[in-house]
């Protein structure tokens, strides 16, 4: 049977890459006694899969993975069984009976909601920050490059933003909510999101932390 | 102020693979330290990738923290990223569990797997605001304590080291507590009082103990106690029994990252008795002795509960000598293949039964297939008791190409005694006749991808206590010919070369064979920013010259010199159990290119170990033959 798990990853895990993540979700499983559904008959893979790598230094409240099971077992007994066997600071939060007939939890994910707590060199101002973001979203067009291998690209990250807020400041801490964009049709991280505050504002920030709220799905029952 | 904890979570985003500096992992043992009595940081002086893998290194830990009132933590080398930034921030060298700096501990143990990690000591006793020599340390310091293969020429680090374990440390480590909490319970509290008191127990070393003498040429002369009542010589300790012995189970830690050996180990036995004469461990883990297949099958499943591991390697110096390993693996595979768990071996012997496991165990992926011939002639493998023959070899790989691997790899030594380059060229030819196998066992539509031989030769390196332990090692130019020799001639769309760095080499041996002096000039190189000089991206062998040249020693007099059989060693305080006649004895044999079987499938060769009361189990009668020698 195929189950969704929606689970946590807070301090200190959130040091440990994505293929750590993996790892330590097949271990978990097997130190459970839930057998994996293996895929690949020459080197056989356990059939997990993520919705969304979590970049290594984010935290996260709301990921999710999907994983094959042998044996037919009730959903509260995997989330049980399964948090017994998991280390501080990832927590599962729900698990439900995903349908076989759904596509790829990746290929479904849409946007993302983050939160970014950040600290500022110098003194902020709640309503000049807010000015710069507003000024930022009323352009018609923002374009970054991206450097990948040799190749500089450039995109207008304009549409891929659905929604930015500072959410609260006190003088020289800040909190920004974003909800961005991921996909086929592109998309846009959160660092580079602040990079531009950064460069806009301007200002100097020296400690940010990134953390995922929330990801959104699409299609599928 | 910060936390030591708060502080190295600010800076891990700037390092590389922070994952090693968080701890946390599933099944460490994270105690409330206000309520322990004793405090053992268990260090071993490498990155943590690597240091992660040590099996002795998790016994000692599973072991201690079984005890109520200790707690024992881990710590590893920093890499140099993180260890500027504990610098820059003043961070000090901490645990994995509490994030304690380890000043704070009682003790403070390294495992001497390595002589080139031996900067590294120095560089995280620095770091964790230690005195890094013995004689500075204070009443609040910890004891700062050693052991492992390594340890068993304890003289190189004889000024840092307050004392040394021999042998099986889990034979010993607890008696040392007791010794700690009496000395804590009685009046003088001096460093002195308490390294008297373990100097008492066998297997225990005290440097500071003894004084070294040399001659006037400036050669090593003896090493003497300088008080009457310390032994003259330190004996090794050996577990009777694995079965009965602590195997960690509970405490098994699974990391996060992708460690060396990220699987679970189970010592299958201890121990070798093939008398390789190079080889170190087959003097210092002798006897064998092997652990039952209900204890293995036992702990094996234990382990894995504990741990949710995919993979299980059965582990020892020479795991296909077992004595049932056919029967163990398959009990073995049956009892874990439905948690869906790979059991492995990690080398092969060079024969057909080996081939035969092999294919057991790798039965659907077939990777590559390592074998270690370490001489390319019958000749050089007589003289270093490697029982291999060419046909050995050759039946061997024509099995393996039969069963459908095309990747082998092949191991050689180069600089060993007498070696000529006709021995080299011994190499050569082995490789070609491989190819040719090949060939002649898969017909071409049969081929399954290309055929791959890699060939790694390192370079010899005379070790304390072995029968070699006289014999100089070839210099460093010698070395580079005949990297390049085969370099040369091993050529080849089939064939890869890797040989390991003569500079590296050449250190080894120096300090494998050092005298006390050596001290000075690891202190000297550490000083000028050496450290991680296993590594041969960081070996910094200009650095150690001037080391050298700054104490005034020469490295080559320690490294290719031949040493008179009637001389002192600097080790020769140190007893392996082994006795120094007996490694004579192997040593004449060599030359006269004269073999010597396994004493587990003939008779007692009285090499001495097992008249040892820990053991008292020789096998056999010793033959009147080495009776006479
Ligand atoms: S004492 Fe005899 S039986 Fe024991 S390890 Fe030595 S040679 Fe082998």
């Amino acid at each position: 049977m195929k189950l969704r798990l929606k689970f946590s990853k807070e301090e200190p895990l959130k040091f440990i890459s994505h293929l750590d993540l993996q790892r330590l979700f097949t271990r978990a499983f097997r130190r459970a006694g839930i057998k994996l559904g293996l895929k690949g008959g020459f080197n056989p893979q356990p059939k997990i899969s993520f919705a969304l790598a979590l970049p290594l230094g984010c935290t996260s409240s709301g990921e999710y993975l999907e994983a094959e099971i042998v044996d037919e077992l009730n959903p509260q007994e995997v989330k049980d069984r399964l948090s017994f066997q998991l280390p501080e600071g990832i927590s599962i939060k729900e698990v439900t009976e995903a349908s076989q007939e759904d596509s790829s939890l990746t290929s479904r994910v849409s946007s993302c909601l983050y939160r970014v707590r950040f600290q500022t060199e110098e003194s902020l101002n709640v309503n000049k920050l807010k000015e710069t973001v507003k000024k930022l979203l009323q352009r018609k067009e923002l374009e970054i490059t991206r450097q990948k291998k040799k190749k500089t690209k450039k995109i207008d990250i304009i549409p891929l933003i659905e929604h930015l807020e500072v959410m609260s400041v006190n003088s020289f801490q800040g909190e920004v909510e974003m909800h961005l964009k991921t996909g086929a049709g592109g998309s846009i991280k959160p660092q580079e999101i602040m990079s531009i505050i950064e460069k806009e504002a301007p200002l100097t920030i020296t400690n940010k932390k990134i953390h995922r709220k929330k990801l959104f799905l699409e299609g599928g029952k | 102020m910060q936390s030591i904890r708060e502080k190295v979570m600010n800076i891990l985003l700037e390092v590389e693979k922070p994952a090693r500096y968080i701890g946390n992992e599933w099944n460490t043992v994270k105690k409330d330290l206000a309520r322990v009595d004793i405090k053992v940081a268990l260090a071993f002086p490498e990155v943590y990738d690597l240091g992660m893998s040590h099996l002795g290194f998790k016994i000692l830990y599973g072991l201690l923290n079984q005890q109520e009132d200790i707690a024992a933590e881990r710590v590893y080398a920093p890499w140099f990223d993180m260890e500027a930034k504990m610098r820059d921030q003043g961070i000090s060298l901490f645990s994995l569990e509490s994030f304690l700096s380890v000043k704070d501990f009682d003790f403070l143990g390294f495992t001497l797997q390595y002589e080139l990690t031996y900067t590294n000591i120095l560089n995280m006793l620095d770091l964790g605001g230690i005195p890094l020599k013995s004689e500075d340390r204070h009443r609040e310091d910890p004891f700062v304590i050693a052991g492992g293969p390594s340890a068993f020429n304890p003289e190189p680090m004889a000024e840092f080291i307050d004392f040394y374990v021999l042998g099986d440390g889990e034979e010993v480590i607890l008696e040392i507590m007791d010794k700690y909490r009496e000395w804590k319970g009685q009046e003088d509290k001096s460093r002195k009082s308490f390294l008297k008191m373990v100097a008492e127990l066998p297997g225990v070393y005290v440097p500071s103990f003894y004084q070294d003498y040399y001659d006037t040429g400036g050669n090593f002369e003896k090493l003497a106690p300088l008080d009457a009542g310390t032994s003259q010589v330190t004996q090794k300790r050996m577990v009777p029994s694995l079965d009965e012995v602590f195997y960690p189970v509970k405490s098994w830690i699974v990391p996060y990252l992708d460690i060396v050996h990220d699987r679970v180990m189970l010592e299958i036995f201890r121990g070798c008795t093939r008398g390789c004469r190079f080889c170190q461990a087959g003097t210092l883990y002798r006897p064998v002795r092997e652990r039952s297949p209900e204890k293995l099958k036992e702990l094996a499943c234990q382990i894995i509960d504990e741990t949710g591991y995919e993979e299980i390697s059965l582990t020892s110096l020479s795991s296909s000598d077992y004595s049932n390993i056919q029967p163990l693996i398959r009990e073995l595979q049956s009892a874990l293949k439905d948690k869906g768990v790979r059991v492995t071996l990690p080398s092969l012997r060079v024969d057909s039964f080996s081939v035969q496991l092999a294919k057991v165990i790798q039965k659907l992926k077939k990777s590559s297939l390592t074998f270690a011939p370490e001489a390319g002639t019958q000749r050089l493998r007589d003289v270093i008791n490697k029982n291999v023959s060419e046909e050995n070899l050759m039946s061997t790989a024509g099995e393996a190409f039969r069963e459908g691997w095309n990747h082998i790899k092949l191991y050689f030594m180069i600089g060993l005694p007498t070696e000529t380059d006709e021995d080299l060229e011994g190499i050569v030819n082995i490789v070609k006749k491989i190819v040719g196998q090949f060939k002649n066992t898969v017909v071409e539509k049969e081929r399954k991808g290309r055929l791959k031989i890699t060939i790694s030769t390192s370079t010899f390196v005379p070790k304390p206590h072995t029968p070699f332990q006289w014999e100089p090692q070839i210099s460093l130019e010698e070395m580079k010919r005949k990297q390049r020799y085969l370099r040369d001639k091993l050529r080849g769309r089939n064939l890869i070369y890797n040989w390991h760095n003569p500079e590296a080499s050449f250190l080894e041996a120096v300090i494998s064979r050092g005298d006390r002096r050596i001290s000075k000039v690891i202190y000297k190189a550490w000083e000028m920013g050496c450290r991680f000089d296993g590594w041969d991206n960081y070996l910094k062998f200009d650095r150690w010259q001037e080391a050298f040249k700054n104490v005034g020693l020469e490295p080559e007099s320690y490294a290719n010199r031949k040493v008179s059989l009637e001389a002192n060693l600097p080790w020769d305080h140190i007893n392996t159990g082994v006795s120094k006649k007996f490694l004579a004895k192997q040593y004449k044999l060599s030359l006269e290119g004269k073999t010597t079987s396994d004493c587990r499938d003939q008779c007692c060769l009285g090499c001495g170990v097992c008249e040892h009361p820990e053991i008292n189990e020789v096998k056999g009668e010793i033959s009147t033959d080495e009776i006479k020698a």
